[in-house]
């Protein structure tokens, strides 16, 4: 690794309420090179979210306080930006796609219209040039018969149709950083598989940085280049894709990996699938030591103890877990239980 | 299980009610003391006097007194128990009428397309317009009031039971209640009925609200309760004539008519969070 | 594809809405499944593809414009209402969404009691124990029985719908995408608790869910839909293996696997399903097909037995075996 990482968190910290003191994302770190993928996973009340909307800096003034040793994105160091700068750099450095892109969609006003403001808010061109890029983008985007969906209003667009409305919104400025936020949850499996092989397609092509917000594995194997798996607003491992899956090093990830019912063609399916114990907590009821610890099957009396620190694992692979050797390999996990 | 939880981090204390819903709930609490005291302590007001004739606020009457030598004070505060009769009364019969129509209307759709065609048709009518005439047909008196002054709050009330109902009926525990073989009475008085009376308690106070306003534009009007029996609205009307001279007999009368109202409106908007079913898991949560 | 002992045979269900603009919407159409006592059939498809509206129409919800549907030998589709009170204590649902399916102003305990009293099952102390054996069978505690559903977690909410669908012992329980809405570390559980009560009050299950790795998990067979029809049915472990149906092969390919090794190569099955108002001719399937040819777009292909066990509407299900014609 030469010089500074293309974006680079440190000590993360997020709390909303009185004084902070809710703290759904606690101490996280993480970096990206430009051009990779990184996948924030996690469930609902994890924190991925949030700590995304951090990097944005979209949360409501006032409501969040946001802490952290380092967020420097391009160079740029994002705790110094005041309100005006960071709203430049949304849409031309970092742009975020959403789940509902309903939402994030004025439902009066044309397609065509909505592109072309987004692009005239951070460039200067004639409203001739303006059109021609927002027919370029939806081109790109694959939107079938671009010039007529021009003139649509969002409504009349399927969902699959409405995200790569989305898509061509974030990147119609050419941003460095993308951050996705479970884009694909919402779309049917056909329609997810288009939109994450367009992802993939643009990133090739333009060298996006994206950040991918998700919860389910299956997408994850399909995109990441690196993964953070998030639980209970901490990170608890970050490594390379292939090292997650096939090593993970954490109780949680082992466990999510043994917990999902999967289908590989040609293998029997496995037997009684293993259960993660438990609810997720809350984060007033946060264990004491590792927030995992009370569903861990692999959690020892140090465990409870006190919160593990990081761990290298292998060569950019770590895990916050004091048993990281415990899970072993899971890719002949199949062979295995059904054997 | 070992949990850590800071002071601030422990359960949230149960909100505290706002200055404004104290105030509201205090005021309303004076107002319905002096309806049930007021008459039994102070009579009606109905002595005349015509030495005493519209004189400003004194240590004697503090309120003043009208054209005709009342007491404004005696007349307004026994004129709260007219008033407060009207407001709950047009509420109850309002909701019991309205709120069942619009539960039925809103469940089953042949009603619906009856009961909203009349509700329509009702609704076109000026409310103040159909009570004048209703009163002029029956003749004055507190239940001719409150008949005049509900007949136009039915449909508005029917209304929103029925889109209220509509949208729980579309709700999956409703399916889940019809495929465990719960009967439709039962859904209706278990299922949908508890899930609406929030709305409908919500509602209930603004037609409180209402009908006193009504009740008091009726009286103004001169067709609302009989002069010989204070209520706040025929005090102020009694004022109507005098009020360069003596500001006072409406003056009073109408502040205690706006706190009331508002007072009511303020207690009706908190009902209303509190039954939205959004704050409500927010609550939770 | 049926017999006497079948616990469901829904025979050429058809269920047409009309929209608000007199467009009529082909939610169902000539669909025929069966289901055998203990065996679980899996539903599958993307949203839109009718799979929800056949699910009501078996739970006696919603009734067919035509077709039967035969529960336990008798047609749910031409009941009067009081049969179908009675007929509704054999079916019953788990739903999508625990914390919409449960009265927020019910406890639990009154939720899983509600079934009891309608059907008049036991004495009310019976109702009572019963409620509280059927809790603690899906894992709750007897003191979460005071406790109304937002008191609860998403998992444990699907618990409780879990207990109230299997409180009067039902036959068959349609389960709408039971675990779609729980967090990923609380599906095993919930799954593993529907396969243990499956097996244990040997339940026929219609399991209704786009997810096909619980599907390969949790299904004897499977039937595939689309647009309304049933595209592709036999063996789970057969169809997912060797699909018939190129509609199937583009579902397969397009499911996320959680192996970084085996990421996807190919461009995936393009375009959006057609609306189900205007249904393309022939096989709807056609639109978006690297296999179609000419008479795809004339004739509907009828779902025809391909192998034992096995249907496909294909009209070139014959040539599916050989693979390559699918790498267009």
């Amino acid at each position: 690794m030469t010089g500074e990482p293309f974006l680079s968190i440190r000590n993360l910290t997020v709390g909303f309420g009185a004084g902070g003191a809710i703290r759904a994302v606690r101490d996280v770190s993480f970096d990206l090179e430009a051009g990779k993928t990184l996948c924030l996973v996690g469930e609902s009340g994890s924190g991925k979210s949030v700590t995304a909307t951090s990097i944005m800096g979209l949360h409501k003034p006032g409501s969040a306080h946001v802490e952290a040793a380092t967020m420097r994105l391009d160079g740029i160091n994002l705790l110094e930006c005041d309100e005006r700068e960071m709203s430049r750099l949304r849409g031309s450095l970092m742009a975020m796609i959403f789940q509902d892109p309903m939402s994030s969609l004025n439902p009066a006003l044309t397609i065509g219209f909505q592109l072309r403001e987004a692009l005239l808010l951070h460039e200067k061109m004639s409203t001739r040039a303006a059109n021609a890029r927002v027919m370029e983008v939806l081109q790109r985007v694959r939107i079938p018969d671009a010039a007529r969906r021009m003139s649509a209003y969002p409504h009349q667009l399927s969902g699959g149709m409405r995200q790569r409305i989305m898509i061509a919104m974030a990147l119609i400025c050419r941003p460095r950083l993308l951050i996705a936020d479970e884009p694909t949850t919402a779309l049917d499996v056909t329609v997810q598989a288009q939109i994450l092989w367009l992802l993939s397609e643009l990133q090739r092509e333009f060298g996006t940085a994206i950040i991918f917000i998700t919860h389910d594995l299956g997408v994850v194997a399909e995109i990441a280049d690196d993964v953070a798996v998030m639980y209970a607003g901490s990170l608890v491992e970050r490594g390379p894709v292939h090292a997650i899956f096939e090593n993970p090093a954490h109780g949680y990830t082992a466990g999510l990996l043994r917990a999902t019912a999967e289908f590989v063609p040609g293998e029997p399916s496995r037997g009684r699938l293993e259960e993660i114990p438990g609810n997720v907590p809350s984060f007033s009821m946060l264990p004491q030591g590792c927030s995992f610890v009370e569903r861990c099957r692999f959690a020892v009396d140090s465990c409870h103890r006190r919160t593990p620190d990081w761990r290298d694992v292998t060569f950019g692979h770590a895990s916050r877990c004091d048993q990281p050797v415990a899970y072993g390999p899971t890719a002949n996990l199949t062979v295995e239980v059904s054997a | 299980m070992t949990t850590v939880s800071s002071p601030a981090l422990s359960k949230p204390k149960p909100a505290r009610p706002g200055v404004a819903v104290s105030l509201s709930l205090l005021a309303l609490a004076v107002v319905i003391l002096m309806a049930i005291f007021g008459p039994l302590v102070f009579g009606l007001g109905n002595d005349l006097n015509p030495m005493m004739r519209l004189k400003p606020p004194s240590a004697i009457a503090w309120f003043g007194t009208d054209n005709l030598g009342r007491d404004v004070f005696v007349r307004t505060v026994s004129g709260a128990r007219n008033s407060v009769t009207v407001g709950l009364c047009t509420a109850i019969v309002v909701l019991a009428i309205g709120g069942t129509l619009g539960v039925v209307a809103g469940y089953f759709n042949w009603v619906d397309r009856i009961v909203m065609r009349l509700a329509d048709g009702l609704m076109a009518i000026p409310g103040i317009l159909l009570a004048i005439a209703l009163v002029s047909v029956l003749g004055g008196g507190l239940v001719t009031v409150i008949i005049a002054i509900s007949v136009p709050e039915i449909p508005r009330t029917a209304r929103l039971m029925r889109s209220v109902v509509l949208s729980i009926r579309e709700l999956p525990f409703i399916t889940a209640a019809i495929s465990v073989g719960s009967s439709t009475p039962k859904i209706l008085l278990r299922h949908i009925v508890p899930n609406a009376i929030g709305m409908l308690s919500v509602q209930a106070t603004y037609v409180c609200a209402a009908a006193i306003l009504s009740e008091a534009a009726l009286s103004f009007l001169g067709v609302g309760t009989p002069p010989d029996v204070p209520s706040w609205g025929n005090v102020i009307a009694s004022g109507k004539e005098y009020f360069r001279l003596a500001p006072w007999i409406i003056a009073f009368p109408g502040l205690l008519l706006s706190i009331m109202v508002l007072s009511i409106n303020i207690l009706g908007d908190r009902l209303r969070d509190r039954f939205d079913p959004r704050l409500a898991a927010r609550r939770a949560s | 594809m049926s017999d006497n002992t079948d616990v469901l045979v829904a025979d050429k269900l058809v269920r047409h809405f009309k929209t608000g603009k007199g467009q009529t919407v082909h939610a169902v159409n000539d669909v025929s499944l069966s289901i055998a006592p203990g065996e679980t059939l899996a539903l599958v498809g993307e949203s839109g593809c009718g799979k929800s509206t056949l699910g009501r129409m078996i739970m006696g919800l919603d009734r067919p414009d035509s077709g039967a549907v035969h529960l336990l030998g008798r047609d749910l589709a031409r009941m009067g209402n009081r049969d179908l009170h009675t007929a509704r204590r054999s079916v019953q649902m788990i739903f999508q969404d625990p914390s919409a399916s449960l009265d927020p102003r019910w406890t639990a305990e009154a939720i899983v009691r509600e079934p009891l009293d309608n059907f008049r099952i036991g004495t009310s102390a019976e109702r009572r124990d019963h409620v509280l054996q059927l809790l603690s069978k899906v894992g709750l505690r007897p003191d979460q029985a005071k406790r109304y559903p937002h008191e609860l977690s998403g998992g444990q909410r699907q618990r409780l719908g879990i207990a109230r669908a299997l409180a009067t012992r039902p036959r068959l329980v349609v389960a709408d995408e039971p675990v779609s809405a729980l967090d990923v570390s609380i599906r095993a559980q919930v799954i593993n608790l529907l396969c243990d009560l499956r097996d244990e009050m040997k339940l026929s299950l219609l399991f209704i869910s786009h997810d096909i790795g619980v599907v390969s998990h949790i299904s004897n067979r499977i039937a595939v839909m689309y647009l309304g029809r049933i595209v592709e049915a036999g063996e789970t472990a057969a169809v997912l293996n060797a699909p018939q149906h190129p509609y199937t092969v583009g579902l397969l390919e397009s499911v996320p696997r959680p192996r970084p090794a085996d990421r996807r190569q190919r461009a995936p099955l393009e375009g959006d399903p057609p609306s189900p108002i205007n249904l393309p001719s022939g096989c709807a399937f056609r639109t978006r097909c690297p296999m179609a040819v000419d008479v795809c777009a004339n004739v509907v292909p009828p779902l025809r037995p391909t192998a034992p066990g096995r249907f496909s509407a294909c009209h070139r299900a014959d040539d599916m075996t050989k693979k390559e014609l699918l790498n267009v």
